[in-house]
């Protein structure tokens, strides 16, 4: 057993579902095992975090709990991992940060609409919740980064095996154009009008091309804007890019990014018929914007 | 790198508002930081040289008189070329303008961070590599008017090869003066030489000064040849110059004439295409004999040299970054990029590229970027620029201007807005990346504005277009952030609107202090 590399595991603001990617690996869960001990774990019932070669955490820091959490983790980890695309980006819960906490716990203790007499829980004894979400980074150091919603299981197991060998997971940088087979026609003629005449919904077509670019096709898909790493499953799946894996490292952001990129594809108009930009962009990494939240009252005079 | 800081009284003009000898002394640091009563005159470019060579400099600032000023006035390019022949690579020259962009007040505070802005630039910048081209000696002729026949004639004597370009399907050449250019006419027509193309189109060009690959569409089809420089003469027949217009880059006056660019008659922003002035007065022959006199000694004084260099001020591709996607394909207006869809990466014409940065905004990687103005530069100034403070009260506004229309009217507003106001100069509407908006509000900007060209006078073409519908879309995400988004203003310019850059940025500081009254940022 000494030989085993001691790694921990968390979860913070997130779904666990990364940790069910994990489990993903189904026999090949057996090999990483060979090579790593976990030593703390949602999945192992141990009650305190030992130190360790390798922390992993997935989710978002949303309230105090997690704050917390992080900072023992990085204390004790001599390498800290961010695990999926809410460690990574902020993920899904991060969208919270378009509302202050206040309309937050409001809308959700009270305003739902099967709520009777709601009221917004308080005491000394809950983690108060965080002013916004933050990705792992604007907490604390990262040394690496796992993106993905989930994370493909065999990406988790490259990671784990770099990590517990003394290597560095590898780093993509390109988009997911890289990794999607749909043939493109029109996005390859330099010539300046739109791919498309219009932008549609993917209900909206009768049939979707399984083999063609989603964007010649009027559908909005944020491939372009959006990470390598995933395998393109959605695109193999006849649906577009999300954007989960969040921004391909050299682009600041996803959001602005992917409305610089789309002004010159698709029609302005139709774009903004989505009537979502920010949900669209933004979907998965919000809090790592460049303006991660609402604009402060008083703000800019800093 | 060693750099060195060169500092301009612009006798007396600049030294009067900003204490220069105090900002030598600040940037003491630096391998060199001196003051010159003017960047113009031959003892202190002397001086300046023998500071390059002695201090071994292989980096200038210059803070004094804006970019344009050395680029269009006759002498001002004498310097820069001066400084590369001494070893300085053309990207390695930054300039900080203190004569035009920094009000009396607080003005040597603000002169301070424009010169770290210069500072930042040459720092992040990577030597441009030149192109060295055996001029073709051989001149496109646009236009059968007197000048054009003219400047046809004295191409054929000096043994050039000369193709004249006629839109119309006739000589353009009035009725009366066939008689009196009868002459000229003969010896041009009886050249063997001289090609005419009539009712014809000039259907693509690419490359630079010394080496143009021309396409022309005539009765009987299209005709490829290689030019080494273009001389136009079409008078101000308004549908042929927006034509030769966005093909060519050139500029316009707000009525719609070619424009000059500095001091020299017939001058545009490409060293290698010259038009005829004049022909439109009532002693247009005069003058259009003249000017093709001065066009033809210009270009031939050029193309004769057996050698130029041509500056790749081009764009850059980070291959380990580039998915392949086609954006900058689609968004290109020259047809300079392409998709190799072998390596599914994409891939330049140099020949093309006119480095205007509309792909790098576009570029959803983050795999391109613009020699002249990387990316990294123009984050850090934003930076800078957003630091410290000028004294001032008032909003803080950050000022993006594209180097055409935009930076000339913002040299021709002079000063006459807030000190708190920070200009930064970008290639062009099109490399105004919304990221960059979103930083300078990260940044604690109150409010941004952004001037470039308009409509039908962007020298790339469709960067205001593009600009535009970036920025439509964009609004949206500020409004997001509870961003009033009036606190991002698009100005579209005329080369000479200082007025209107005046009035703009005043009445946008004026609606910045009404929204701070009803509450933060809202």
């Amino acid at each position: 057993m000494s030989e085993r590399v001691p790694i921990a595991t968390t979860w913070l603001q997130g779904c666990s579902g990364c940790h069910i990617a994990l489990l993903d690996l189904h026999e090949e869960l057996l090999e990483v095992l060979g090579a790593v001990d976990i030593q703390y774990s949602p999945i192992v019932d141990i009650k305190d975090v030992p130190h360790v070669a390798v922390g992993i955490v997935e989710g978002a820091v949303g309230n105090q709990d997690n704050a917390e959490m992080l900072a023992t983790f990085r204390e004790r980890s001599k390498t800290l991992v961010a695990f999926g695309t809410c460690a990574c980006f902020g993920g899904l819960p991060g969208l919270r940060n378009l509302f202050s906490r206040e309309e937050v716990l409001r809308r959700g203790y009270v305003e739902t609409e099967s709520t009777v007499d709601g009221r917004v829980p308080a005491g000394a004894d809950l983690p108060a919740l965080a002013e916004y979400v933050k990705p792992l980074n604007q907490v604390v150091p990262v040394d690496y980064y796992i993106p993905g919603c989930p994370p493909l299981p065999a990406t988790i197991k490259h990671a784990l095996v770099a990590l517990v060998t003394g290597g560095t997971p590898e780093v993509k940088r390109r988009n997911l154009c890289e990794e999607c087979d749909r043939t493109k026609q029109r996005m390859l003629v330099a010539s300046r009008d739109f791919v498309t005449d219009a932008v549609v919904s993917p209900h909206e077509l009768d049939t979707i091309d399984p083999a063609r670019c989603f964007l010649e096709q009027g559908v909005l898909c944020m491939g372009p804007a959006t990470c390598e790493g995933c395998g393109a499953r959605c695109l193999a799946g006849n649906m577009p890019c999300r954007g989960c894996m969040g921004p391909p490292p050299d682009a600041l952001e996803q959001g602005a990014k992917s409305i610089n990129a789309l002004a010159s594809i698709l029609p302005a108009g139709g774009l903004m018929f989505q009537e979502d930009v920010v949900g669209v962009g933004y979907r998965y990494s919000l809090p790592a914007s460049i303006y991660p939240h609402l604009a402060t009252e008083g703000g800019g005079k800093s | 790198m060693r750099t060195g800081l060169f500092l301009s009284r612009d006798d007396g003009t600049i030294s009067e508002t900003v204490d220069v000898d105090a900002l030598a002394k600040a940037y003491a640091f630096l391998p060199a930081a001196h003051v010159y009563d003017s960047f113009f005159r031959a003892a202190d470019q002397q001086a300046m040289l023998n500071t390059v060579r002695e201090s071994q400099l292989d980096a200038v600032v210059l803070a004094g008189n804006s970019p344009s000023y050395f680029h269009t006035v006759l002498g001002g390019t004498g310097i820069l070329e001066a400084l590369t022949a001494h070893g300085i690579n053309p990207n390695k020259v930054a300039f900080a303008n203190l004569k035009e962009q920094v009000a009396p007040a607080q003005a040597t505070s603000k002169a301070r961070r424009l010169i770290d802005v210069a500072l930042a630039k040459v720092e992040a910048s990577t030597r441009v590599k030149s192109h060295l081209v055996a001029p073709h000696r051989s001149v496109l002729v646009v236009g059968t008017t007197a000048g054009g026949l003219i400047a046809a004639q004295a191409l054929l004597r000096k043994g050039y090869r000369v193709y004249l370009l006629e839109p119309a399907p006739a000589l353009r050449l009035q009725p009366d003066l066939q008689k009196a250019l009868l002459p000229i006419l003969t010896s041009v027509q009886s050249n063997a030489r001289a090609t005419f193309f009539f009712a014809a189109g000039l259907k693509d060009i690419s490359g630079f000064c010394g080496q143009y690959a021309v396409v022309v569409t005539a009765g009987d089809g299209e005709h490829e040849f290689a030019v080494g420089g273009v001389v136009l003469s079409v008078g101000n027949d308004p549908e042929v110059v927006g034509t030769l217009r966005a093909q060519l880059r050139l500029n316009i006056t707000r009525d719609g004439k070619l424009a000059q660019e500095g001091c020299q008659p017939g001058r545009t922003t490409d060293p290698g295409v010259w038009f005829i002035p004049g022909g439109d007065t009532s002693d247009g022959l005069a003058m259009e004999m003249q000017g093709a006199a001065t066009v033809v000694v210009a270009l031939t004084t050029m193309l004769d040299a057996s050698e130029l260099a041509h500056p790749l001020f081009i764009t850059a591709i980070d291959e380990t970054a580039c998915g392949g996607c086609g954006t900058c394909v689609k968004t290109c207006a020259f047809a300079a990029s392409r998709i190799d869809m072998a390596r599914k990466l994409s891939v330049i014409d140099p020949a093309r590229c006119k480095g205007c940065g509309n792909c790098v905004t576009a570029c959803p990687t983050g795999a391109r970027d613009l020699i002249s103005l990387p990316r990294d530069y123009v984050r850090h100034a934003i930076q800078i620029l957003s630091q410290g403070t000028t004294g001032s009260e008032d909003p803080r506004i950050l000022a993006l201007f594209c180097r055409t229309c935009g930076q000339s009217a913002m040299d021709a507003a002079g000063a006459g807005y807030s000190p708190n106001v920070m200009p930064l100069g970008v290639e062009c509407g099109g490399s105004v990346d919304t990221q960059y908006i979103l930083e300078a509000f990260g940044k604690g900007f109150d409010g941004v504005a952004l001037f470039a060209c308009r409509d039908g006078h962007c020298h790339n073409n469709v960067g205001n277009t593009d600009m535009g519908r970036r920025v439509g879309l964009f609004r949206t995400v500020l409004r997001s952030r509870h961003i009033n988004d009036e606190r991002l203003r698009v100005v579209s310019v005329y080369a000479n609107d200082g007025g209107v850059v005046r009035e703009e940025l005043q009445s946008l500081s004026a609606d910045l202090t009404a929204m701070a009254a009803v509450g933060g940022r809202r």
